[in-house]
């Protein structure tokens, strides 16, 4: 037997665990002739002495007997109650599971085809909302909406909220962030040029510019649909956008839409006035 | 009144209801799942806990018992085997001893160190070797921890073990190598860091 023959019994030696007889005179003989298989035997039996000394000082440990009233306490409840294993003041149980049943879980997954259904059916329903229409209310179009009639850019569904504060737009077109201009309605224009707004009737008054892209990484990500939120920007920071500010209303607020792509992240602004 | 029924049947009467078998099985098993927890974490208050809670997901019948995958010991030594670990991962209370760090900064491999140390333990007291023994065993890693309770603490078999740790025998055997080998060497290091200052004390007292 070599060292390494040695080192696959060596635990089993130190614990005295059944073996073959050959095997463990075989081991021993190493021993005695190898100094370093002596040392680590010598080590391996010291260890499992100690191990041995540690399970003695717990071996007649057990748990409380307030264990033991704690889980009888449950148990009569439990058997009282089986259905519904609730809380005690002995033990916190967590509340059992409640299966559903499979008739239940049909219906719900019927119900849902059925919205996913009608949910579809609605959204073909809708009529496309052609830009020349809607562009044809706007208070002065510019004459680069041919250009944009030509790119054919058409929104499959604008929603916006009626709420001025808020105003939620949610798109869905596959369109570039570069070639996109503010909600798809409003005319392209050049960099900081305020526009009209007419997606919505409480936006009639309101100009906005385009939409700037905040970084260059994402200007060219193609987005499938994201949110437009209103929000308010000192003044100050169209300064950041290389747009004009006006000294004397520095300290006022401008408003402004944040285009959010579906992670949250902002990818585009638009000021309005 | 039970004494003569098999597990697998206090089993049966328990899931009928039958309270006195609850009780009678919870006085065959508790002692041995509570030392198994107790000598997992090192905390008492975690193995009431934890054969607590073996018990009840028994009484709650969460988890069918199945004798051909092993015997009802090896199903409950299971279930207290995930409750400790679970109980580890959570709490992390218990005073893990690191050993890995000596004080003269001695890092020489494991089989260099298993060589050098004749008298291992042969200094220490034997209530320091029981108190460093059990500081060291807490200080293994969960998965050298576990099969070190259970072949050493509580002289499993291999077989047994492999059943509750649902892993192979041969998995078993080579942790266990392992784990033993890195308690030789931290109880080297402990000692060494033990005997130190008490060669000191007697070094001082000497010239009182």
């Amino acid at each position: 037997m070599n060292c390494q023959e040695f080192d696959l019994i060596i635990n089993e030696l130190a614990r005295s665990k059944p073996m073959e007889a050959s095997q463990r005179e075989q081991a021993l003989a190493h021993s005695a002739t190898c100094e370093l298989c002596a040392v680590r035997l010598a080590n391996a039996r010291l260890l499992t002495d100690g191990l041995k000394a540690l399970a003695a000082t717990t071996e007649n440990k057990s748990a409380p007997s307030n264990v033991e009233n704690a889980l009888l306490a449950a148990f009569r409840q439990q058997s009282a109650s089986p259905v519904l294993l609730k809380s005690s003041n002995v033990v916190s149980f967590p509340i059992r599971q409640t299966r559903i049943p499979m008739w239940a879980l049909a219906a719900a997954a019927v119900l849902a085809v059925a919205f996913g259904i009608f949910t579809v059916s609605r959204w073909n329903q809708i009529p496309a909302i052609s830009p020349t229409k809607e562009l044809a209310t706007a208070p002065s179009p510019s004459p680069k909406i041919e250009n944009k009639q030509d790119n054919e850019i058409k929104p499959a569904l604008a929603v916006v909220a009626s709420d001025q504060k808020r105003k939620t737009l949610i798109f869905k077109t596959t369109t570039r962030l570069s070639d996109q201009t503010d909600d798809g309605f409003s005319v392209k224009s050049s960099l900081g040029e305020f526009t009209p707004l007419i997606d919505s009737p409480n936006s009639r008054q309101e100009i906005a510019t385009d939409f700037l892209p905040l970084t260059y990484d994402t200007a060219d990500q193609v987005m499938e649909s994201g949110q437009v939120i209103r929000v308010q920007m000192p003044r100050t920071a169209l300064a950041s956008f290389g747009l004009p500010v006006n000294l004397e209303r520095a300290n006022e607020t401008v408003k402004a839409d944040l285009l959010l792509a579906d992670d949250g992240s902002a990818r585009a602004i638009r000021f309005i006035r | 009144m039970h004494s003569n029924v098999s597990d697998d049947e206090l089993l049966n009467l328990i899931r009928a209801g039958d309270e006195s078998a609850f009780v009678a099985l919870y006085r065959r098993k508790q002692a041995v799942i509570y030392r198994f927890a107790l000598r997992m974490s090192g905390s008492e208050s975690v193995a009431e806990d934890v054969t607590q809670e073996v018990f009840l997901h028994l009484m709650r019948g969460n988890g069918n018992f199945d004798s051909a995958r092993g015997s009802f010991q090896s199903y409950l030594f299971g279930i207290a085997r995930n409750q400790v670990l679970r109980r580890i991962e959570r709490d992390r209370t218990f005073r893990l001893v690191s050993l890995d760090n000596s004080e003269d900064g001695n890092d020489a491999p494991l089989t260099e160190a298993l060589i050098v140390a004749g008298d291992l333990l042969g200094d220490l007291t034997r209530w320091e070797t029981i108190e460093s023994v059990r500081q060291a065993v807490l200080a293994l890693p969960a998965h050298y921890r576990e099969v070190v309770v259970l072949c050493d603490l509580h002289e499993i078999s291999y077989q047994e073990a492999a059943e509750i740790l649902g892993c192979a025998i041969g998995t078993v055997r080579s942790r266990l190598h392992r784990a033993r080998a890195i308690l030789v060497e931290r109880l080297q290091t402990l000692n060494a860091a033990q005997t130190r200052p008490a060669a000191a004390q007697i070094l001082s007292e000497s010239f009182i």
